[in-house]
Formats: structure tokens, C-alpha cells, sequence
């Protein structure tokens, strides 16, 4: 009896509540809303990381950073040391962002997180790396250059013109008898010497015009090389 | 005469057919009631906690897509609604970063327990539930006593299927341990 009353009392109660209007039934179109905002907020996360994540790949490569790790671990340790951090946490943070926006769908919740994490991750990388690829950011950076880019210029600047202290990036203007003369991006010419301890790529013919990376503590304007490779 | 499905009653709510709202409260509330109770304890509380849950639900119903079963989405829309109300209480998240849903597991398909099996984890369960963290609680009060399968639960819960095994195994086994550590009291 007791829970008959229950019964009654709950089901009267809201059904007054609904009668009276103090409960209305939310329409339609306030879902629709709801699903086209996350949909878009899932859309732009998806754009901010491939963005950043071809950004640090430009960087990477504009710098020459990227192609150190093959002169072993020195070469690692430089790597290491001359990524964007900070650009680095920026894209992990808009991958979590990605995450808990998913786990709104069926799709992500039903798969353990880290199965998601990794293909975000994955689409991060490929996908960065192939509009890396593009001349989008090369083109960015030559207008920050100009200055005709208002809001992302300092950015460019900043991270594309960075000077590492072992890190030479440029182009082979002249062939000495033990190196050669490097003009790199700030136009400073360069001297690099190379030892039998260089590392050189398998076949290395350096001429003149190639763009070359150069590994190696600078003096002054002399550069002696542990590692040099082409980086176009 | 087959009798109206729950999702055909939401369709008529949808339209606004308000009455019918009646009849899936009618259909629910005690399954409702017996969850509640099992999660926040206090039988008064309960009642308010699932009043809110059709309130909630009235609001929500045209976000329910009738191509979808019914049950497990106005026991989500509950399991919220508790989880907000234990929240409120403790003023601390009731889950933390959890791993269980982050890494796959190999304990994933839905186990067969011999009936006495179930029989004596429900009253293992009834007896123990308030010592039993949250997080193996809900999944087996589901699995337990609102006989749900792996798939509705992680609906429900928003966690993975192999996550819904993992939490059931482990569910069992602290609760066998309680239950040794009462006996030697």
C-alpha cells in the first residue's frame, strides 16, 4: 500500500509539475544546437592540431632541429633540448580537449582512451607532417618576414628565426679546401670545417647552393662540424 | 496484445503527448527507486533524486533517439543525477583520473554466473554496498540487479565494454574480501 502511495506521489507530482509548467520539455532544435556546437568545437580542435602540429614540423625543419638526431646522441640530446616545448604541451593539451569532447559519442567511449589517444595522436603527426609538406607555413612565414601578417607574425618570427648554438642552417656559397662557407638565413656567412670525425651522409658531395644543416659548436663565425647533411 | 514498447511511449511524449509521460514514470520508478536507494542510502532522498530524474528526463526527451533503446538512456540520465547528488555531499569528484578506462583489457566478454553464483553476490552486495567503492558499486548494482549486459552498462556509465568486465571482476573480488574480513570479526 505504502508503495502504492510512493508510486502515486511521484507520478502525481511530476506530472503536475509538467501540467503547471514548471517542468517544459525542451525543443527539438535546442539538441540540434547543442550537436552542431560540439561538432564545430570538435571541427576547430581538429584544425588547431593539425595546425600546431605542422607548425612544430615547420619549425623543426625551418630550424634544422629536425635532422640532428642522426648524429647519435649528442645529436639526440640537441634535438631534445631545441624542440617547442611549449608548442609541444599547447598541441597535447587541444588532443585532451579532443578527447573529452569525444567521449560525448559512442564511438570513443566504447574503446578504452588509449586506443583513441593514439590514432589522435597518429592523426596529429601524418596529418601535421603532410600540410608541413605544403608550402602554407613557408608562405606564412615569408609574410611575417614582411611584416603582412598581423596576428600569427611574432609567432613565426619568434619560433622560425631561433639561433641554436650548435644548430647551423644555410646555404654552401663557397668549397674550401677543409669545409666550406655557409651563408645562413640571418645572412651571416659561416665557416665550416670538416674533420675525419665528421659525420657526412653516405656518398656526401656537397657543391655550391645545396642547403645543408651543419652540427657543431660555432666560434665566432667558424663552425667545426660534427655532423653535416642536406636538408632540402 | 503486444504491449507498447517504452520507446513508442517516448515518441508519443515527444509530440507531446504528456500522459504518456505517466506511464513510462509507471514503468520505471520502482527500478528507479531500488537503484537509487542502493547508491545514496537514504530512502527519502531517493525519492526526491528520482522525481528529479523524470523531471530531468521530461526536459530531455527529445534528445532520446527512438532508434535507441530506452532504458539505458533514462538510467544514465539517473546514474547523473546520483553521481551530482553524492558529489554535492562529499564536495570531491567521485571519480578521479581512472586507468581502467584508459587501457585495454583482456577480461572482456560478458562472463556466464551460475544462478546460486548470482543469488549469493546479490546478497553479498546488499549486505556490503556501502563499504564498496562507487566505482565497482554501479556496474554491479546494473549487472546485479537491474540485469543489464555489458553493452547497456557502458552505455550508462560512458566507459568501455572491456572497462564494464574489468570493474565487474574486480567489483567481485573486494566484495569477497569484505565479506571474509566480516566473518573473522
Amino acid at each position: 500500500m505504502n508503495n502504492d502511495a510512493n508510486k502515486k506521489l511521484i507520478r502525481d507530482r511530476v506530472l503536475t509539475a509538467i501540467k503547471n509548467g514548471q517542468v517544459k520539455m525542451r525543443p527539438k532544435w535546442h539538441f540540434i544546437l547543442k550537436a552542431i556546437l560540439m561538432a564545430v568545437g570538435g571541427i576547430i580542435l581538429i584544425l588547431c592540431i593539425l595546425y600546431l602540429a605542422s607548425f612544430i614540423f615547420f619549425v623543426l625543419r625551418q630550424t634544422g632541429v629536425i635532422f640532428v638526431p642522426i648524429f647519435g646522441f649528442r645529436g639526440w640530446y640537441a634535438f631534445l633540448v631545441s624542440i617547442p616545448w611549449l608548442l609541444v604541451l599547447l598541441l597535447l593539451i587541444f588532443i585532451i580537449l579532443l578527447e573529452i569532447l569525444a567521449r560525448h559519442y559512442s564511438f570513443a567511449y566504447r574503446q578504452p582512451l588509449l586506443y583513441f589517444a593514439i590514432a589522435v595522436l597518429l592523426f596529429a603527426i601524418i596529418g601535421g607532417y603532410i600540410v608541413a609538406t605544403t608550402h602554407f607555413h613557408d608562405r606564412m612565414f615569408r609574410y611575417s618576414q614582411r611584416h603582412k601578417l598581423p596576428f600569427a607574425g611574432q609567432m613565426y618570427r619568434g619560433y622560425g628565426e631561433q639561433r641554436f648554438k650548435n644548430i647551423h642552417r644555410g646555404i654552401i656559397t663557397e668549397i674550401t679546401r677543409d669545409g666550406f662557407i655557409m651563408e645562413n638565413r640571418r645572412g651571416e656567412t659561416l665557416t665550416i670545417i670538416i674533420t675525419r670525425l665528421t659525420r657526412l651522409p653516405l656518398g656526401a658531395d656537397f657543391s655550391k647552393g645545396d642547403m645543408v644543416v651543419v652540427f657543431g659548436d660555432r666560434e665566432n663565425k667558424t663552425v667545426r662540424a660534427i655532423g653535416i647533411r642536406n636538408a632540402r | 496484445m503486444m504491449e507498447t514498447t517504452d520507446e513508442e511511449i517516448a515518441r508519443k511524449v515527444q509530440k507531446g503527448d504528456t500522459q504518456s509521460f505517466g506511464l513510462l514514470i509507471e514503468r520505471y520508478e520502482q527500478k528507479l527507486l531500488r537503484y537509487a536507494k542502493k547508491f545514496i542510502f537514504d530512502s527519502e532522498e531517493a525519492k526526491d533524486l528520482v522525481q528529479e530524474v523524470f523531471m530531468k528526463a521530461y526536459m530531455n526527451i527529445r534528445s532520446f533517439e527512438i532508434s535507441r533503446r530506452f532504458s539505458p538512456w533514462i538510467y544514465r540520465v539517473a546514474h547523473n543525477e546520483f553521481i551530482n547528488a553524492i558529489r554535492k555531499k562529499k564536495k570531491s569528484p567521485v571519480f578521479y583520473i581512472d586507468f581502467d578506462i584508459f587501457f585495454p583489457h583482456p577480461i572482456s566478454t560478458q562472463g556466464a554466473d551460475s544462478e546460486a553464483n548470482k543469488q549469493d553476490l546479490k546478497r553479498m552486495l546488499d549486505e556490503c554496498l556501502g563499504k564498496l567503492d562507487p566505482k565497482y558499486r554501479e556496474p554491479l548494482i546494473l549487472y546485479y540487479f537491474e540485469e543489464m549486459d555489458y553493452k547497456e552498462i557502458s552505455e550508462i556509465l560512458k566507459i568501455p565494454i572491456s572497462t564494464v568486465g574489468v570493474r565487474l571482476q574486480r567489483g567481485k573480488s573486494v566484495l569477497k574480501k569484505i565479506m571474509k574480513n566480516l566473518d573473522t570479526i
